[in-house]
């Protein structure tokens, strides 16, 4: 028995030693032909059922394509809320990721807590041969979106836009040509009125998560400005941002013919086919398109007559947090990898999202042949220059913001207030928290 | 002298052996609360580098939100709701499997208990496909009568119901066996001595079975009410993110939000502390005037 023992202990005691020493042999082994790979990290959002399968697939495309770089992909659940509670973490303990994957509307939130490399800086210092690389490569409209006061904060990865998704069908059984979608919001309107006259479903939904999004689309569209031009002040009670919210308020309000509903319950009444129009995300487009059991088509974001396409733009950006120069330089090299079209491509055909550059569209290796006979990504496709940032409010209150949006939201939208006071309230509580 | 020495050997040993439970309690309760209090006289947005001292401002400011005073309100709702639904009602339901059932009561049993294996997260998914007022199954049914579902997650009062029959899938079959449990300590010689004298089953239950299972049951009441503050938590994040206009938020909502949606610690922990005197309070008052009433067998 003792014998047992004692064998049985030797053994445990090689096995562990051996594994000290393969992990030590392995790294030995690894320096002697070239010098040790870098490792880097990607911290991502995009779970097993949404897009992650395509990062692992770039990932791994990327380190079977050069020996110098390892990089390891990492998930972080609950979106960019969930990212954000992690990094918050990982940065107090001290460590940081090489890059990371920021929504849009932590852009200042991010810039003004966490420590980065601008891109332009990484180019300056170690790769001037890609001088031109940002501006060659990207339209600057979509460079803005990760932009603060002019400073490149990251580059845009994913990017959707509001469209109009619209039920056929409905359209046809109401007598609404189907070829002939509406253009303008007050077209818009009126085909939610005959929808629901005719057929006694509802006409019109305009998505409704706990951000102010959609809303702020418009808002713009009808030349309301959500923030002064120098950022500091809340300034959307505005004449316009009423008469824009008025137009929306009386649809659900007054004709009935649009709902009021959290976006999870609006977007499957849609797919059901219980809603004529609906006014969401372009990063919904995969999901919808499989659920949908009728014709389902697309539209441009309405416009108000005689005013410029105003798309807030959703999505992500990546900046680089990497903090020696040899992991900037390897991190840039794997940004670079990814920005290709073929990479852009897959990831759009997978996800809905916009690729940040438009030649991705034309690119016969890219997503030519896919946008043809995709008309709804298309239709994002040829909004592209017409979105500008989703506003970020400066400093910690960007989050708070958008709840104070969504609150006044369902004031508008159940009656219990009126626009315009409803707009004024959430205005001076938010100058309140900015002037703190 | 010997003896003096083994009480003292038997003294360290005693602290030795709760010394384990003792470190997990200090690193993992104590230790943040003690933290949280620091917190709550901060500014502070959990990475700035600065922690600004502001005393007890977040205190005053959480106390004169009006918000505050509706995230209670909201809160006693549904701690209200689920009482009725994840005790009273297993209560009553327990008392008539046990004593009044005469058949099927295994099957009973195991049908009422399936519903507490659902992830919250599958249930308030579930939840809101059924009760979608526009495609889903309960507004057609309605539909057929003539009525127009209300649209319940933009509707005051009635999106906390709906949410706490996420927290009621959850909870209830659990609480249901415990009672049950309960119940099957009360000595059916007892009942049916009662009913020889043709006591009807409403005061058996009132007169016999309830102060026979006191101390089951306020385990569970108290449960309900904790579970119920923070199972709601869940659905309440997946399903209306507090929404319509913080209508379905509750405190522990509230001070998530406060914390981890706008990055103000300071406030969520004046917040968190504020709840947690109002409970120590209704701690101590059930010490004091319901924990008298209760029976324990031993």
């Amino acid at each position: 028995m003792k014998r047992w023992k004692k064998i049985a202990s030797l053994l445990l005691a090689a096995t562990l030693l051996s594994g000290c020493g393969t992990g030590a042999g392995k790294k030995d082994e690894g320096s002697k032909d070239s010098k040790e790979p870098i490792e880097i990290s990607f911290w991502h959002v995009y779970s097993e059922n949404f897009g992650a399968p395509i990062i692992k697939e770039m990932v791994e495309a990327f380190n079977a394509s050069q020996d110098d770089i390892v990089v390891k992909e990492v998930y972080n659940a609950d979106m960019y809320p969930g990212l954000m509670q992690n990094l918050q973490a990982e940065v107090a303990s001290g460590n940081s990721p090489s890059l990371v994957m920021i929504g849009y509307n932590y852009l200042k939130y991010f810039e003004g807590n966490f420590k980065y490399t601008s891109p332009t800086d990484i180019i300056e210092k170690y790769v001037p041969e890609d001088k031109d690389y940002l501006s060659s490569t990207y339209l600057d409209n979509i460079l803005e979106l990760a932009q603060v006061d002019g400073k490149q904060v990251g580059i845009p990865f994913s990017i959707s836009a509001p469209i109009l998704f619209y039920n056929a069908d409905l359209f046809q059984a109401a007598g609404l040509d189907p070829d002939n979608p509406p253009k303008t919001w007050e077209e818009v309107r009126a085909a939610a009125k005959t929808i629901s006259e005719k057929t006694g479903e509802y006409g019109f939904y305009m998505q409704e998560y706990a951000d102010n999004w959609a809303v702020q689309g418009l808002l713009e569209g009808n030349g309301a400005q959500i923030l002064s031009d120098d950022g500091q002040e809340a300034v959307f009670a505005s004449k316009e941002s009423e008469e824009a919210y008025q137009l929306l308020a009386d649809m659900v309000l007054e004709d009935k013919s649009a709902l009021h509903i959290t976006a999870d319950e609006g977007i499957q009444a849609f797919i059901n086919g219980k809603v004529g129009i609906l006014c969401g995300t372009s990063a919904k487009i995969g999901s919808i398109k499989t659920g949908a059991g009728f014709d389902l088509r697309g539209a441009e974001f309405p416009l108000f007559e005689g005013k410029d396409r105003r798309v807030p733009a959703g999505g992500n950006f990546l900046p680089i947090m990497a903090e020696t120069e040899e992991e900037q330089k390897a991190t840039w090299e794997f940004l670079k990898f990814i920005m290709q079209p073929e990479w852009l491509a897959k990831w759009s055909e997978n996800t809905g999202y916009l690729p940040p550059r438009q030649d991705v569209a034309e690119d016969p290796d890219g997503l030519k042949a896919y946008v043809e006979e995709n008309e709804l990504l298309g239709i994002a496709f040829s909004e592209m220059d017409g979105i500008y940032p989703w506003v970020a409010f400066p400093g910690d209150v960007g989050t708070q913001a958008e709840q104070t949006f969504a609150n006044t939201r369902d004031k508008i939208l159940d009656g219990s207030l009126s626009v315009k006071e409803a707009l004024q309230e959430a205005q001076d509580d938010l100058n309140k928290l900015l002037g703190e | 002298m010997k003896k003096m020495k083994e009480t003292k050997r038997e003294k360290l040993l005693a602290w030795l052996f709760i010394a384990p439970a003792t470190a997990a309690f200090i690193a993992f309760m104590f230790w943040p609360l003690v933290y949280t209090v620091y917190l709550s006289f901060l500014k502070w947005n959990m990475v700035a580098p600065t922690k600004k001292v502001v005393g007890l401002k977040n205190y005053v400011d959480v106390l004169t939100d009006p918000l505050t005073a509706k995230l209670l309100g909201n809160t006693l709702i549904y701690i209200v709701f689920l009482v009725i639904m994840i005790f009273a009602l297993p209560y009553i339901l327990a008392f008539v499997n046990t004593f009044i059932m005469k058949k099927g009561k295994g099957i009973y049993k195991t049908l009422l208990f399936i519903p507490s294996l659902i992830s919250l997260v599958v249930g308030a998914i579930v939840l809101q496909f059924i009760f979608n007022p526009i495609s889903g199954p309960v507004g057609a049914v309605l539909g057929r009568f003539g009525i127009t579902m209300p649209s319940w997650s933009k509707t005051k009062g009635l999106v906390i119901i709906v949410i706490s029959l996420v927290a009621v899938f959850k909870t209830f079959g659990y609480n249901f066996l415990v009672l049950l449990s309960g119940m099957s300590g009360v000595s059916t010689e007892l009942i049916e001595a009662a009913r020889l004298e043709k006591t009807p089953n409403r005061k058996i239950f009132r007169k016999i079975v309830m102060p026979l299972t006191s101390s089951t049951a306020i385990y569970v009441l108290i449960m309900s009410i904790v579970q119920g503050m923070q199972y709601v938590f869940t659905p309440i994040k997946v399903l209306t993110q507090g929404g319509p206009n913080d209508a379905s938020s509750n405190i522990i909502y509230g001070v998530y939000q406060e914390a981890f949606g706008f990055y103000n610690s300071g406030k969520a922990s004046a917040l968190s502390i504020i709840t947690m005197v109002v409970f120590l309070i209704l701690l101590f008052l059930e010490f004091r005037y319901v924990e008298k009433g209760v029976y324990y067998e031993n």
